[in-house]
This record gives structure tokens, sequence and C-alpha cells, in this order.
């Protein structure tokens, strides 16, 4: 599963452009060409040691257990267990996934996961008999240790919101005071005036006792809870500093990661919003563990649920907000999920049209009564400069208001710095971040951590693939060899800002569209999307084939008439989509995309690309493992070979291949014997378009800036370096990469091939072997 | 994907001139390079940006085919090998 060779490797590629990187005004030409991230280089030989477990005492019965545990923290499940099922929520629960190919699984086990699991309620006795139980070994003495280590201070801590007051609360009088030692936390402490001493807390002997007049109210359930209560201890801190206070309190901080729990059925403080779930929402077996999850013990906790796109988040978080039944603020990227969210809300539940108000630059709504759910982008609530009246006094309505639940979408691509002045301007006693990626191309993904809260929930993407609930995608890597007219060109000094332009528009990458484009519309009848990043190569494709294409300048109305034929009229098939399309465009009916050209290495946007062909189509069972269609959905990313093409194309599957998707490397499309009717056929169409391409603008063949659509912008912004959930919580993958024989599936399409491996990278074992 | 073959081109010639249908012949020792078009059109490129002294292609035979001087060898693999690891991607451990 992992190449031991591939490490200790020297370095290589783009070192030089590292520096323009680092600096944090990087302009989109630069990130495109200087991406680049440190490679590691980690002594093979040391690892190789430390990665013999050959010691590890064999349980007799093992054949019947699921996994093995290492020393290091690393578990590996086998998915062919018949313990499968139950072993994997209990991994997902303690572990974070590293990579969930077919048939075997790799998590590791890190303090940031063991904060997870305490806090959806696990206790350390707990994860330790159960681990044991599962594993093929004795559990390794080391490991035990370290979930001792990681979880004794776990769950001493509350972070609790009272009356537009936050505090912090714990049993423990000395812990409190070891927290006080740190700058940040007694800078960010509110002492209430005429105090005796900096060194005493609010104490409160009760639950009740804080609510004063509602003792009548109190139900017996509420009284054991408060009498087992007891004595609690409390300090109150600055709204503002709360997320400080919650990083230091991190385990490679102070280590007393904060509980945040929010007990609303026994809130009397906020008025219930009256709504519940239609009947005919019925969650999936997938959406109702992650609600348990959340919502395992009677109250509500904090945290990020990750599934994948088309899975039916929206569901998730609707019933989330049903369950809960207080003010609901939901935070969406842009304007048109905002409609989504809001038709979601109504389409699932029962809420009243006068309980929901959207909050977006064009419309400005308000709920009446007091309660309701608000539906608006990060942007507008994190916007800092003027504002009409009018949004100001919806803004200050949100800011006074004490949310029961902070519903958040899509958390991973809104910057962290948004963030922060969301959560600072609005109080909420629970947040619940969803997403389907949580990959970023920055260290910014490690903050939602202390932003939100831990992840409770991580969905399994082949297993909802098996499942039938999302769409069984073939995934292949079209490999088009460049011309020779357009590499003497692409080679050129001069030329090194139209590189990407050049390997775009490579002749035999059109070609390979064209024929994929007639292949699917004639044989198979599929909707396709064709996803272009570069506008030049959108424009010249678009025309030339005839298709209808919409990028960032194309009116609300044309997108609609464009959209509006595409799902209805037999004769338009395929759409050309410039980046606009990745997130904010829904289009279900598609089920075949091209991409002929991508930003750069993002992880991000190739499985945000895939996920607009994600929702399942067609009868559920033919879907099933086993029915009638294998495949109903095809992913092709068309690569220009020996170009920079490669080194991003790869880098950009990485996340799909952790979640066990494998690429399939086609070569040679078209077939030799049907290229004929193609365009560019002929050298001299071939040269008249290189012409083309070397006197275009500047302007013209770089990457599109989308200027009108604000709610984007500042997701361009980030900055993008390489990052992942995995990398932040420890859980380092080994290098992993699958190759696949490609048994020809589709008639047509000529040879498959495996990646050929570079002699000179082989491991010395192997280059024995092969000479 | 680029593969490519370096031939030492083994000739019969001794480095004597040869006279044929009256006009002389030169013989010349070199390497006979085989490889697809982009990498034929890479090492031009390398050839091209070398100063004159050190340009070491006698002769584009054709599309896929180049003859070169015998000491070059080094030099385009190693160019090549690096060219194709700006290109490839590993995940990082």
């Amino acid at each position: 599963m992992a190449g031991h060779g591939e490490k200790g490797r020297p370095s290589k590629k783009h070192k030089s452009s590292k520096e323009d990187h680092r600096n944090p005004t990087v302009d989109d030409e630069d990130a495109y060409y200087g991406e680049e991230f440190d490679e590691d280089n980690r002594d093979g030989e040391k690892e190789g040691k430390k990665r013999d477990f050959t010691k590890l005492e064999l349980k007799p019965d093992h054949a019947n257990r699921p996994l093995w545990a290492c020393a290091d923290g690393r578990i590996f499940l086998e998915t062919f267990s018949p313990l499968y099922k139950q072993a994997y929520d209990f991994l997902i629960a303690i572990a974070e996934p590293v990579c969930r190919p077919e048939s075997m699984h790799e998590y590791n086990l890190t303090p940031h996961s063991l904060y997870a699991a305490v806090s959806v309620g696990l206790e350390t006795e707990t994860i330790i008999t159960v681990l044991n139980k599962l594993s093929k070994t004795k559990l390794p003495k080391e490991m035990i240790d370290f979930i001792h280590a990681s979880t004794a201070n776990y769950g001493k801590v509350k972070l609790v919101l009272k009356k537009n007051r936050y505090f912090v609360e714990s049993p423990f009088p000395e812990v409190l005071k070891n927290l006080l030692r740190d700058d940040i936390i007694s800078k960010a402490r509110i002492s209430s005036e005429g105090l005796h001493g900096t060194d005493s807390f609010t104490i409160s002997k009760a639950i009740g006792e804080i609510e004063g007049g509602h003792d009548e109210l109190l139900n017996g359930i509420e009284l054991a809870a408060a009498a087992e209560e007891k004595e609690t201890h409390a300090f109150e801190i600055d709204p503002a500093q709360v997320e400080n206070v919650k990083q230091r309190c991190l385990p490679n901080a102070l280590n007393y990661p904060m509980l945040e729990e929010y007990d609303f059925r026994n809130d009397t403080v906020n008025p219930d919003l009256n709504m519940e779930l239609k009947p005919q929402a019925q969650p999936r077996p997938y959406q109702e563990k992650s609600l348990s999850k959340m919502f395992g013990n009677g109250r509500a906790r904090s945290g990020i649920i990750v599934l994948p796109c088309g899975a039916g988040k929206s569901l998730v978080g609707v019933s989330a907000a049903c369950r809960v039944r207080k003010s609901c603020l939901c935070l969406a990227t842009n304007a048109v999920s905002v409609d989504q969210w809001a038709f979601q809300f109504k389409l699932w539940s029962t809420i009243r049209d006068d309980q929901i108000c959207r909050f977006t630059s064009d419309s400005k709504e308000r709920f009446r009564g007091n309660a309701g759910v608000v539906v608006t982008t990060y942007n507008m609530v994190a916007f800092g400069g003027k504002r009409s009246e009018e949004s100001e006094k919806i803004i200050e309505e949100i800011r006074n208001r004490e949310w029961g639940l902070l519903l958040m979408d899509e958390v991973h691509v809104v910057p962290a710095h948004m963030f922060r002045k969301v959560i600072s301007i609005t109080k909420s006693h629970c947040k619940l971040g969803l997403t389907a990626t949580l990959v970023r191309e920055d260290e910014r993904i490690t903050d939602l951590n202390f932003l939100i809260g831990p992840k409770l929930y991580e969905a399994n993407w082949l297993d909802l693939v098996k499942g039938g609930f999302i769409a069984n995608v073939q995934c292949a890597e079209v490999w088009c060899p460049m011309t020779k007219e357009f590499f003497a060109e692409y080679l050129k000094k001069e030329n090194s800002k139209r590189k990407q332009a050049l390997y775009v528009m490579n002749p035999n990458k059109f070609r390979a569209c064209e024929f994929l484009i007639r292949f699917h519309e004639q044989q198979r009848g599929d909707k396709i999307i064709v996803f272009a990043d570069n506008l030049f190569a959108l424009t010249e494709y678009a025309m030339k084939l005839r298709k209808p294409m919409i990028y960032g300048a194309t009116s609300h109305q044309e997108r609609t008439r464009i959209l509006y034929a595409f799902k209805h009229s037999p004769d338009v098939n395929t759409v050309f989509l410039s980046k606009v399309g990745d997130n904010s465009i829904d289009i279900p009916e598609a089920n075949v995309i091209i991409q002929i050209s991508s930003h750069a290495g993002s992880r991000r946007q190739e499985a945000q690309r895939l996920g607009r062909i994600l929702r399942a189509k067609g009868k559920h069972q033919d879907r099933m493992a086993g029915g009638k269609e294998e495949y109903n959905a095809f992913f092709y990313s068309l690569v220009s070979t020996d170009t920079q093409e490669m080194y991003y194309s790869t880098k950009r599957q990485q996340f799909l291949i952790d979640q066990g998707y494998s690429f399939k490397i086609i070569t040679s499309l078209p077939p030799p014997d049907s290229g004929a009717d193609l365009s560019y056929s002929s050298r001299d169409e071939q040269l008249q378009l290189l012409n083309k391409v070397l006197n275009a603008g500047d302007d013209m063949v770089g990457l599109e800036q989308l200027e009108e659509d604000t709610d984007d912008i500042a997701l361009q912004k980030a900055r993008r370096t390489f990052g992942s959930m995995s990398a932040m919580s420890g859980a380092h993958g080994m290098v992993y990469m699958e190759y696949n024989n490609g048994k020809g599936k589709y008639p047509g399409q000529g040879q498959l091939k495996s990646k050929p491996k570079d002699p000179a990278k082989r491991h010395s074992l192997f280059k024995k072997r092969f000479g | 994907m680029n593969s490519i073959k370096i031939l030492w081109l083994s000739t019969k010639f001794e480095s004597s001139d040869l006279l044929i249908a009256g006009k002389m012949v030169n013989a010349t020792k070199g390497l006979f390079i085989s490889c697809d078009i982009p990498m034929a059109q890479f090492i031009i490129n390398l050839n091209a940006t070398l100063p004159a002294s050190q340009k070491f292609i006698i002769h584009v035979l054709d599309g896929t085919h180049l003859f070169v001087q015998p000491h070059a060898a080094g030099m385009i693999r190693t160019a090549i090998n690096e060219f194709r690891d700006q290109n490839s991607y590993e995940k990082p451990a």
C-alpha cells in the first residue's frame, strides 16, 4: 500500500518560485505557476525501522478480527471483514481517515481525532476496550498510553453561552486556575467589577440557581442533571476572544480542549421555533448516523459533518435545525445557494414562509415573530464597509440575537479571517459545519477545529456508491500528446506566459474532447459538461464545436436560458462552463464531465467538479452493486502529456484517490482509425490554431477573473499552499498511488495503459530486479 | 510517454573519406536518437538554447529521429530527467 522508496528523493521543481508564493498578496498568475509546497525529506531508513511491526503478537483468532493497530497510531481496516460496518463506525469516530480505497482503509489516531471522539461521548476506557476487541494483534502499549495521555484532560472544560455572555466552566477550580495562568486566556477574561480577587470564580451550586426564577419549570431530569453537576466554577470571557481562548485550549497548547454543548431542550430563555421535518423527509442511514453523532446525549454538539456532494447535506442541515427548534442562522457561499437553502428548508420542514428569510444584496427580508431562520452569505455578515440603512438594521438584529444553531455550508472554502469575523459577530449556542471536501490548499483547515469544532462524522464515498446513494463514477485521465509545433512553442522561453494556453489548445486535446462529446452524445445519450478555466480555450472550443457556454460575464438571463435548454431540449446535450460552474450552478441532469483546463493543482476544485455529477440518477436498484449499470457517470480529465499539466493533474487527483477512486489512464484518443472527421486533422488547420494562440493578447490567455461575482471574490483571494486535514491532524499519508491496468470498458477507445514508472524512482529493491 | 532510445551508431567506415558518385562523403561518428515527437522537439529546443560552440545536433533526420554528437548522451538524459521530474507529482509522505 505504501512505497517506502518514494521518500528521501531530492526535492525538485519550482523550488525557486517558492518565495513569491509565500507572499500573501500573490496574484493569480503567481498562484498558478508558483504553486508549491515543501517536499518532505524524511529518512526512508529510519521510517522503515519504525514501521517494523513484526514483533506484535497476533491473537489466535485474528482472522475474525478486522483491523491492525500499529504502535505509531496508524490503524488498517480490512473492508472485506464481516465486522467492517461496526469497525468503520467506531474508527471514524476515534481516528482520522487517511486513505480509503476499496479493500483496505488506513486511519490515524491523533490528539484531534481523540478529542472529537471524547466530544461525541466516547470514554477513554471504551475506546481502548473496543479497539482491543477489534484488533488482530494485542494493542501496542504505545497506543494505549497515547490514548490515555490524549484523553486525560478532555471534557474537563466547557464553553457555555448564557444570556449573550460567554463563560468557561469547569467542575475543577484547579483547571481554571491552570488556564488563567496562560497570558491569552487571562487577558480575555472579563472580571466583574468589585470582585474580591483575581483568583475567585463565579461559583454556581447547581444549574437551577443560575436561572433563578425558572425553578418551577425544572423537571425531574433537569434536577438530576443539576445535582450531578454540584459545583461549577466559571469565569466570563470576552466574546471577541473566544476563538483565541479555544485555540489555546487545544491539544497542541494547554491541552484542555473545550466541549461545546447546547442543552437546547432546557433552554427556556430563547423562544422555540415551531418547525418539524415533513413526513416525506426520510433521512438516509448515513444521514441519521451523522445526526446521531451531533445529538448523541440529547444535547447539540458543535462540529463538522463531511458528506460528499449530492449525498444530501442540506437534509442533514435542515434536520439539525428541526431538532434544535430555535432560531437558526444559515450561512452559504453565494446568493444562488442562499436561494437553494431557503428552498430546502421549505421543502423538508414545516416552517412557515414568514418564519424564514433571505438576506442577500438583492433580497433583504426580515422574519416576523421572535424566532426564525435567516439564510445569508458569509460575505453579507462579514462585510466591513458601509451598508445601506436597511441591511445595517438586519445585521444589528443578527448581532444581537442569540442563535440556537449556526449552520455553515461549504466550510472548507471560506477563508479563515472571514470565519473569525462571522463567529465574532454572531453568537450561537451550537455550530454545525457542512462540507464535502475537507481539504484546502492552504493550512487553514486546521483552524476549523477551534473555529467550529471537531469533525463529527465523515462518510465513506465508496460505501455510498455501493449503497446507490451517489452515482458510480468512472474517472479517467486522457493523455493527449502535444503536437510537434505546439510543443516547440511550449518549450520556448518567450512563451512562458502562454504555456497554459498552449497545452490547453493542443489540437490533440481538442480532438479527444470532440471525440468524447460525440461518443457520449450519440452512443449513450448523455448530458455533458465541459469545464475550462481558461477563457480563451473556453470560447475557442465552444465556438468551434458550436455549443453553448457560460462564464463569469454571461448574464443571468442567458444562463437561465442555456441551462433550461440543457435540461429540457434533446438537441442541447453539451454545455461549456468556466469555473463559475464549479459550485454555484446546479445541474443535476449532467452525468459526464470533460475537464479541459483547471485551476492548477487544486484538489478541492477537482472534487467539487466531480460532485456536479455525483447526484444519483435512474432507478435505485440499477445503481446498487451488481445492478444493471456498472458506471452511470463519467469524469474525464484531458491532460497534455510532457507539460506542467501532468504535474497538476496528478496532484488534483489525490483527494479523490484518498476517497477510494481510481483514475483510468486512456491513451490514444481519438482511436487512430476514426480521427479523420474531427476538427484539426490537417497540419494546416493546426498551424492556424497555433497562430491564433500565439497572437492572442496576454489578457486573453490567462485565467478568468470573476469580477462581478462578489460573492466568490474572497474565495479566490485565498492563498493556496499545500495542506490537508490529515496533515494537520498528524495523519500523514504515506506515498500511495494506484495504477489501473485498465480493462477497456467502452467500445472504440483504444488501449488503456498503466502509468509507466520512471526507472530512476524505483525502490532500490526493485531496481535490482529490473536491472 | 517520451520513450527515448539512444543508439551508438556502429559504423564500418574508417574516418577516411570515401568517394561516391564523384563527391566526397564524410563519415561522422555520432549518436542515433530515436524518440517520440515531443522529446525530439525538446532536444532540438535544448540545442537551440546553447551557444554555437556547444551545439550537438548534427542532423535532424525526421520528427522522431536525430543524429547528434556522441558526447551529448549524458547531457540529454539529465535534461530529460529533469524536465520529466518537473512534470510529475509525488504525494508527499
